[in-house]
This record gives C-alpha cells, structure tokens and sequence, in this order.
C-alpha cells in the first residue's frame, strides 16, 4: 500500500517540467483562434438567432442534456448582440492564452465560451471542438502558464523561463485522456464489420466531401494496400496508449504517432483535430529536450539583437 | 526519476488525489461505454455534462456508406420546378473547404438523422428566408430532398437517388411528413 501511495505521488504530484504543457497551451491557443476565424463567416447562420440562423432556439434547446450546462447564449435569444461579444471576447482571451497572459482567467473565458457556442449548435460540432473543450478543462488547471508565457516573463523580470517545475497532475490527466480517446476508439472500431475485415479505410477515401487532398490512386483504389492501412491503425490505436508510457521508447512513439496524425491531416478534411492531437501529444515530450531546443535559439537572438 | 521534492502540502494532495479518482472514474465509465456506472451515478453524469467532458466522436467507428447532400426542390406557384444543390466539398479550394467543414459536418451527419427530425423545418424556413422577398410570395412549396450517392465496393460512379424528407408549404406555415 506504502508502494502505491508513493507511486502516486511520484506520478502525480513530483514537481516536473511544465514546458511541455505550456507547448501544448500555445499550439491549442493557436487552433482556437484559427477555429474562431474560419467560424467568422458564418457565425450567425449557425450560432445566431435572427433570420438568417439555420438551426432554431426550439431545435437547440431540444438537444441540452436534462443536466446543467454551460449555455450562455441562450441568455439571449431576442438578436445577436451577445453572441457578437462572446465572439471577440473569444478571440481576444484566446490570443491571451496563447501568449500566456492572465493564463488562468483567459482559458477560464475560452472554456466558458466555448461551452456556450457547443450548445447552441450541436448539430455542426467535430472532434476538434469537443477534444478542444475538454483540452480547455484540463489547461485550466494545469500550471501551463509557468512557462514560455508573458505571465512567467513578467514575474522573472524580463527572464523567460522554459521549464518551470510544478505538480504536473492536470498535464497527467490530459495524457491518460488522450490514451483513453485511443483506446475507446479501438474498442469502438474494433466491433464494427468494416474495421473488421480491413474495408473501412477504402470507404473513407472514396467519401470525396471527406478528403482534404488527393489520396494517390494506388492507395485509394487498392483493396490490399487499404486493407493493411485500416488494420495498421488500429493497432497503432491499441499500441500507442500502452507504450507511450514506457519511457525508452516515448520520443520515438511521439514522434511515429505525430506523423501518423499529419498524414491523416493530409486525407482528411476535419480541420484542427489532427493539431489538436498532436498538442496533447506534445504533453509527452521531455522537458529536457524543450530547454535544448529553446538553448539553441538563444544564439540566434544575440545574433539578431546585435544585427 | 525527478530529483524535485514534492511541494504541495498532505491536505492539498488529498483534496487533489480525491478529485483525480472521481473524474478517472467518471472519464472511463464513460469513454468506455460502462453506462450502468452513470446510469446509477447521475453526479458523475452532471458531472461530465457541466463540463462538457462527454466524447462523442468515434474516429471512423462506422465508415462512411455514401455521400449526402442537401437538396431544395422550389415548386413556383406558375407550376415551375427548380432544384437547388449546395456545392460539394470536392469542388471547393483548400480555404472555402476548411470554412465550410461545419456545413459537410451538418449536411453528413445531423441534418438527415432520423432523431433530429425538428432540423428538417429549421432547415426549410432558413432556405425560404434566404429567398429574395420578390421571389418568396411566388413559392408555393419546398421540398427538402436527400441526395444519396452510395460507395460501390469496385466503382464509386453510382447513380445518386433522391430521397423526399420534408415538404414545407410557406404560404400556409404549415407542413407535413
């Protein structure tokens, strides 16, 4: 019992470098506020009220769960003021996130907003506004605004430190999240006819309002090459959030798996979910390899500020 | 191993370690399809909910079967007919693709399941309201269609079939099944 407590502790509560966390932090800030803009064009067809919005107040509330929730834009119904001001008050916590200003209360605002726009409209979420929101939460309480941020420049004095020790419990609860969207997928995936007999990958690239990029024919249109592709994920699926934990081989499995999501990026056009993965991802990388990287730019900047 | 000494007080890490254990627990029976655990447990449920910890996406858990699309047919009332198509993803560049991802998420998935049937109206009034006012008093019914094209296994040049799903007479502000 004595054992277990200690590695409970060692794993959640002895300070670690929140470098990686903080990575993670920029790199979703940066997909929010991309999400925010490719949202702009059409905010009031799918999130409004007035004449224009597709999908009723009536037809949202129909789908709020009978638990309470987050929804703050039903507060006003009557036109699309608030949903105006929640908008660039969106954009403006999410561009403080990801610089790491007030780091607390912008994903704070984020996570709230975020909730909010999710309730209203349902019927047009992807993965990547549900994985963002829940990557929100779990920001929120991490201590990711220790490092590479304005916060911890500020209160250095002018010194921007990289790697930050602190409790790293909520950047672990976000890894065994991203090892759980892993494994439910497998499992998932793994009762299903298609995935089954290796055929599922082969339906997709033939789903074209899907594809993002061309898929070479000798890919698309090979039942065997496909057949291998499909059953290859799911191990990986199955592979990766198991491994990922053994030290010796993480980078590597880091690594594999970051290339597996940009060549999903490539096929398939579900904007934001493979950068999101791979900001989680980003979770597991040491942070002794986050202080070399950022070392080796320091010449850069001498160079720079000399020029 | 790290060589940092734990800094958080006992109490703080007990307070914590109890929250760790009830959101793993809630995560899991939910990821995991443990749904007894959040029938009998409506906390972990609310839970989950107010924060919006729920997962439903399945990475491709079903492949897709064929491709959807929203389709009008405008029925004048001098007894013309017009078909009005959306244009599809694949005819779109890389920009307007990734802008209109939310409008192929709606038209694939939600806008012609079954349990989201109350769309089907929403969708006809937003199509009727988009019309020029000029034009609106000469509509005599829309008809919102589905337009399947299914995957063949060796071929995907299949005929698409058009599938009647709703009919909304503007005049009358009443429509039927």
């Amino acid at each position: 019992m004595k054992a277990l407590l200690e590695c409970w502790n060692e794993f959640f509560f002895r300070p670690h470098s929140s470098g990686a966390i903080a990575l993670c932090r920029i790199l979703s800030g940066l997909v929010l506020l991309f999400s925010l803009y490719l949202m702009y064009g059409d905010l009031t067809t799918w999130l409004g009220y007035d004449r224009d919005a597709v999908v009723s107040l009536e037809s949202s509330l129909a789908c709020l769960p009978k638990y309470p929730c987050l929804a703050l834009l039903n507060l006003n119904a009557m036109n699309d003021d608030l949903l105006f001001f929640f908008y660039w008050l969106a954009v403006l916590s999410a561009a403080f996130m990801t610089i790491g200003y007030r780091t607390k209360l912008s994903i704070a605002i984020c996570f709230i907003l975020l909730q909010s726009i999710m309730r209203r409209n349902p019927f047009i979420l992807s993965g990547s506004d549900e994985l963002l929101s829940q990557m929100l939460f779990y920001l929120f309480l991490s201590n990711c605004g220790a490092s590479l941020s304005l916060d911890a420049y500020l209160k250095e004095k002018a010194r921007m430190p990289v790697n930050d020790k602190s409790a790293p419990w909520a950047q672990r609860l976000l890894q065994i999240n991203l090892c759980l969207i892993y494994l439910q997928t497998f499992i998932l995936k793994l009762q299903q006819a298609d995935w089954q007999n290796g055929s599922a990958l082969y339906k997709v690239f033939q789903a074209r309002e899907l594809l993002h990029f061309p898929v070479p024919d000798f890919i698309s249109s090979s039942q065997i090459i496909c057949r291998c592709f499909t059953w290859s994920a799911l191990l990986f699926e199955l592979l990766l959030p198991v491994l990922i934990w053994y030290r010796p081989w993480r980078k590597w499995l880091v690594v594999l798996a970051i290339i597996f999501h940009l060549c999903m990026e490539y096929c398939l056009n579900i904007p934001l979910f493979q950068y999101l993965m791979i900001a989680c991802l980003l979770t597991f990388v040491d942070g002794v390899y986050i202080k070399r990287f950022f070392h080796r730019l320091r010449p850069l900047r001498k160079v720079h500020s000399k020029a | 191993m790290s060589s940092s000494k734990i800094t958080l007080s006992l109490r703080a890490r007990k307070w914590i370690s109890a929250f760790i254990i009830f959101h793993l627990l809630s995560i899991f029976s939910s990821a995991l399809s443990l749904k007894g655990t959040l029938k009998y447990n409506p906390l972990m449920a609310a839970y989950l909910h107010f924060f919006g910890l729920y997962q439903h996406w399945v990475m491709f858990e079903r492949a897709p079967e064929s491709n959807n699309y929203i389709v009008f047919l405008l029925q004048w009332k001098d007894g013309r007919r017009e078909l009005i198509e959306f244009a599809h993803m694949d005819e779109l560049d890389q920009l307007s693709r990734l802008r209109m991802h939310r409008f192929r998420k709606f038209q694939q998935s939600s806008a012609f399941n079954p349990a989201n049937r109350f769309l089907w109206k929403d969708l006809c009034l937003w199509f009727f309201n988009s019309c020029n006012d000029s034009d609106k008093s000469r509509i005599a019914e829309i008809e919102l269609l589905e337009k399947v094209i299914p995957f063949s296994i060796n071929s995907i040049n299949t005929e698409p079939k058009f599938v009647l799903v709703y009919r909304f007479f503007p005049s009358a502000e009443q429509s039927i099944k």
